[in-house]
């Protein structure tokens, strides 16, 4: 399982896991938009560009989701996944949107660093951030 | 975690079950409560709060606490701004001035069965709500500073509520030091159509009932009386707190790495006062909170005016003034004896409420003699109450008192216990009409997933912190 939602009293987190950083921010993402629609999402028909600057992988991880999170309020397309070029402080390429999404689930007011994560694994990254919803 | 009980309804975390931790946590529950904050880890948050420099006397927790992010939910910190006290805007939380304002009216319970279909419907469609809906108010930039400098007053200004409305609002309405410029231009972007909208989530309107008079001179002085109708509202400062807070937390993260300040969880970033960092977050704050008193001034005004129209008479001629309007989500200057001394203290309240006891200079003269009003509300679908501050608070927890009932269940866990369309129909069963544009939502905010408001307001006065002056019933609930 790619991503999975974690339970908290209050709000909600997911956790992401990936073989490769780029790959686990799509991830992240996609649990994002997990969260929002209460279903897995579909596959991006369109794109938006995006790029991210922290000082390190955790902090540019919550930088990419309140991004996300920003794209979906501003523009009501909501990403899905990311195609990225990730360094130790930079995440820069593009969101993968959808149009006319139903939202399901809880609205997320932001983005915490509350137990924020991003560590290798023996098979490859794991990421886990909560929102606050 | 170790917790030895201090008092009734008290409960020590000693030093040292965190490490860092500069002063004991002390935790306000019965029994219950405690095994419950326990395990779901707010007593860890309670402790993690202890660590943070400058924090005085203790890290104190509310009944209604929970786990949250960083500090717990129902928690209170306060700083010494003069001794290397830090601020810390997650200990402010998203919501920044998210708080509760209550409308006491002169309608009977009587007068309002006849309108009560109709007043669900209207409120609905009049007051803004739900996810991405704009708000009454469509501001530029500049009208936007000016709500966060004035907060309540400038709707006021601008024809929208009542003059008597200010004094009846904690600070007036606007907290002092609000800095426009300190907010960026992103949150500038996400207020700018959302002034006078109620949001999802836990916001809600309610038109209610008074069932229960427990204080007949409290009660007196907040024009409150059995059987008498009244409307709360509870919602925040919308994308402006969110956005402050997203820029603050992320900004502070980087200061705590420069300043050599550890803390154990990354959303406790902090910084000490004195610092250019805390000056603008202090600023940008109080922009945030005035723009939340001014959502809940608007949301005030459309409800008065569809109560006018439906019931047939005006707002003024049906008695509809506010109560008060307090914040639970805020950090303030406030000055306190602590070790014999005066001191200013940065008093930060996550989820917990101002409760000024009586003949405190801030309030206002009617509310002067008895002290502060506190609105409690509950879960959907129980009673809220209203609570007044007391003498003894003042050295029991910094003058504050508990914010709600408090989730004990989280929202994955409440949605597999039944769906929203059965929540909704088992609260209008129960006679409570519910208006809301997710009914599939409901479940997350079902009853059954709060503590039992009334018990988390006996163990507030069994501790002293507060007293109960009365007991609202909900008629009718209007939810985002």
């Amino acid at each position: 399982m790619p991503y999975r939602i974690l339970d908290h009293t209050a709000d909600i987190g997911i956790e992401a896991t990936a073989p490769d950083i780029p790959s686990l921010f799509s991830e992240a993402v996609r649990a994002c938009a997990a969260v929002i629609l209460d279903a897995e999402p579909a596959q991006p028909r369109g794109s938006v560009p995006v790029a991210v600057e922290a000082d390190d992988l955790g902090a540019l991880l919550a930088a990419l989701l309140v991004e996300a999170l920003w794209t979906f309020e501003s523009t009501s397309r909501l990403p899905v996944a990311a195609e990225l070029e990730v360094s130790s402080t930079t995440a820069a390429g593009t969101l993968g949107v959808v149009d006319d999404v139903t939202i399901g689930g809880p609205a997320i007011k932001a983005v915490t660093y509350h137990q924020l994560l991003v560590e290798r694994t023996a098979d490859g990254w794991r990421a886990q951030v909560f929102f606050d919803v | 975690m170790k917790t030895r009980s201090v008092g009734p309804y008290e409960w020590e975390v000693p030093l040292g079950e965190v490490a860092g931790m500069r002063v004991p946590g002390r935790v306000f529950a019965d029994a219950d409560m405690l095994a419950k904050a326990r395990d779901d880890r707010a007593l860890e948050q309670v402790a993690n709060v202890a660590t943070l420099p400058g924090i005085v006397r203790a890290s104190y927790a509310m009944p209604d606490i929970h786990w949250g992010y960083g500090f717990a939910v129902g928690g209170v910190a306060a700083t010494d701004v003069d001794a290397g006290g830090v601020i810390s805007p997650g200990g402010v939380g998203f919501d920044i001035c998210c708080g509760v304002r209550l409308l006491r009216s002169d309608l009977t319970l009587d007068d309002v069965r006849p309108h009560l279909v109709e007043l669900a419907r209207r409120l609905g469609e009049r007051i803004p709500r739900g996810v991405g809906t704009k708000g009454m108010l469509r501001l530029d930039r500049e009208e936007l500073a000016g709500v966060m400098r004035d907060g309540a007053a400038w709707v006021l200004a601008h024809g929208l509520g009542w003059e008597s409305d200010l004094e009846r609002c904690e600070d007036h309405g606007a907290l002092p030091g609000a800095d426009p410029d300190a907010v960026s231009d992103r949150a500038f972007d996400r207020g700018a159509p959302q002034c006078g909208s109620l949001g999802a989530g836990n916001h809600f309107l309610e038109i209610q009932v008074v069932e229960e008079i427990h204080d007949a001179a409290a009660a007196e002085a907040f024009e409150l009386s059995a059987g008498q109708v009244c409307v709360m509202m509870h919602t925040g400062s919308r994308g402006v707190g969110h956005q402050v807070c997203t820029d603050e937390v992320k900004s502070f993260d980087k200061l705590m790495h420069r300043s050599k300040i550890s803390v154990p969880d990354r959303q406790l970033a902090c910084g000490p006062l004195d610092s250019p960092e805390a000056e603008r977050y202090f600023g940008a704050m109080a922009a945030a909170a005035n723009f939340a008193r001014a959502n809940r001034h608007a949301l005030a005004h459309e409800t008065r005016a569809t109560f006018a129209e439906v019931v047939g008479r005006t707002a003024d001629d049906m008695g509809m003034r506010l109560v008060y309007d307090v914040a639970h989500n805020l950090a303030k200057i406030e000055r306190y004896l602590v070790d014999g001394r005066e001191r200013n203290l940065c008093v930060h309240r996550k989820g917990a409420t101002r409760a000024f006891g009586p003949g405190h200079p801030e309030l206002a003269d009617r509310y002067r003699a008895v002290g502060q009003p506190v609105i409690v509300p509950g879960s959907m679908g129980t009673s809220s109450y209203v609570l007044v501050g007391t003498d003894e608070g003042r050295d029991k927890a910094f003058w504050s008192t508990c914010h709600g009932a408090g989730r004990a269940m989280s929202r994955t866990q409440a949605k597999k216990r039944m769906g929203g369309y059965q929540v909704k129909a088992e609260l209008e069963e129960a006679g409570v009409l519910v208006n809301a544009t997710h009914p599939g939502l409901l479940a997350e905010e079902a009853p059954y997933a709060y503590k039992d408001v009334a018990r988390v307001v006996d163990t507030c006065e069994g501790a002293g912190l507060s007293r109960k002056v009365a007991r609202l019933r909900p008629l009718a609930v209007i939810k985002g």
